[in-house]
């Protein structure tokens, strides 16, 4: 069984969930696709493949900061510094 | 009693040592007895010189501000008094993260031991703490004000709450964000600097140590300045100095364990009266800027919110001298107070 890695996925949507929130188009989108990315794939058993899922979740997770961040950035960059263009 | 049974050392070995003769008593227990005096007092000895010899005893301070969410639109109540902050989503000031990610960093490059989060604030501040916390701050610091109070809280009061607290938590850094988005004031920074009498790094968008000196970096008006600072010294965060974490669920559930201390601004002696009174707010319109009538000063808050800002009208409640000249309406750094 792939309980052993339950606990991780657990985590995973866990964290996932926590990111979406600040999502721009909404938590409730996020949170909606959320649940069928991690439905769709509800009966994988093979840990080399559940493992491959979890980190791809965890690609997401670094993608999800990298586009908070930079959308902070580029909102403050335009209103407190001029452009020179 | 106990002399003449008394046990050297402990485990397998202690059943091995016969106990003295009474005779004998008087001399055999004093030299155990001083032998573990000794012992303990060196040992004392060696770590107080083990850490006045360390270079980690610094203590870094780091103010945080729980502010308006940077993406959300601004709104002014129907009374005029002031903006909406009811049910409107509140996160920490960027550049206040700005300025944690940089404490933290000095943490993990072992130049400062301990950092210090702090906030001023009603009861929700936590909340910011707790962000702080979770981003790797040590423990936070929640200086309690509330109502009246909190309203009036200006850069001048929060200045005096950081000094004081930067002398009794004898911190060699402090640093704080460069401004805060919804008042824009900048002013915070340079006046704890002046209050301790410390030298300033404002502005920083690079900071290394050299020595027992501050590198700092700062982005002025046309391009960089470098500066040397000795320590202990105030630096104040600009946008570039680093690119701040963000507190994932698993961090924030290891900061549920450090602590905040609740301080009261009474305890630390400061007198929290402000010198100004809000009129009125109003939102903004383009290209307005008749505000001066006397000792009545416009003052731009959350005007960088994107189209829709607030307009406030600010009188002085004593003397101050004022920043004269144009009030220029793309001026990222309002010229009053």
């Amino acid at each position: 069984m792939a309980n052993p890695l339950r606990g991780e996925v657990v985590k995973l949507y866990k964290s996932l969930l926590f990111l979406g929130r600040e999502y721009p188009k909404g938590a409730n989108y996020f949170r909606d696709r959320l649940k069928t990315a991690f439905m769709k794939n509800r009966d994988e058993t093979d840990p080399e493949k559940i493992k491959q899922l979890i980190a791809r979740g965890e690609f997401v997770i670094k993608e999800l900061e990298a586009l908070y961040y930079l959308r902070k950035y580029r909102a403050l960059k335009k209103r407190y510094y001029e452009t020179n263009e | 009693f106990w002399s003449s049974r008394c046990l050297i050392g402990f485990g397998p070995g202690r059943f091995r040592y016969t106990p003295p003769t009474t005779t004998f008593t008087g001399i055999t227990v004093k030299p155990v007895r001083l032998v573990l005096r000794l012992v303990l007092k060196s040992l004392d000895e060696c770590s107080r010189s083990a850490e006045k010899k360390s270079e980690n005893m610094a203590r870094v301070l780091v103010g945080v501000k729980r502010v308006i969410d940077y993406a959300v639109k601004i709104r002014v109540k129907p009374d005029r008094t002031g903006v909406v902050t009811d049910g409107v989503k509140h996160s920490m000031n960027p550049f206040c993260e700005i300025a944690v990610e940089e404490a933290v960093k000095l943490k993990e490059k072992k130049i400062v031991k301990e950092v210090v989060a702090v906030s001023c604030g009603p009861q929700q501040v936590q909340e910011t703490i707790r962000t702080a916390l979770a981003m790797g701050a040590d423990r936070g610091i929640h200086v309690e004000v509330s109502g009246k109070e909190y309203e009036s809280l200006g850069p001048l009061q929060v200045s005096k709450i950081m000094a004081a607290l930067a002398k009794k938590e004898e911190a060699k850094i402090v640093i704080l964000g460069k401004q805060a988005i919804d008042d824009d004031c900048n002013q915070t920074g340079q006046m704890t600097a002046a209050l301790l009498d410390w030298p300033q790094g404002t502005f920083a968008s690079e900071v290394t140590v050299d020595g027992d000196k501050l590198k700092v970096v700062r982005e002025i008006d046309g391009g960089l300045e470098t500066i040397k600072i000795s320590l202990p010294a105030v630096l104040t965060a600009d946008l570039r100095l680093n690119t701040p974490r963000y507190a994932t669920l698993p961090n924030i559930m290891k900061a549920k364990k450090k602590k905040i201390a609740n301080v009261k601004p009474g305890d630390l002696g400061v007198d929290l009266t402000s010198r100004v009174e809000v009129l009125r707010s109003q939102q903004g319109a383009t290209g307005s800027s008749d505000a001066r009538e006397g000792a009545v000063l416009g003052r731009w808050t959350n005007r960088r919110n994107g189209p829709n800002w607030a307009f406030e009208t600010v009188a002085f409640l004593a003397p101050i001298p004022m920043a004269t000249g144009p009030i220029q309406n793309h001026d990222p750094r309002p010229c009053c107070v």
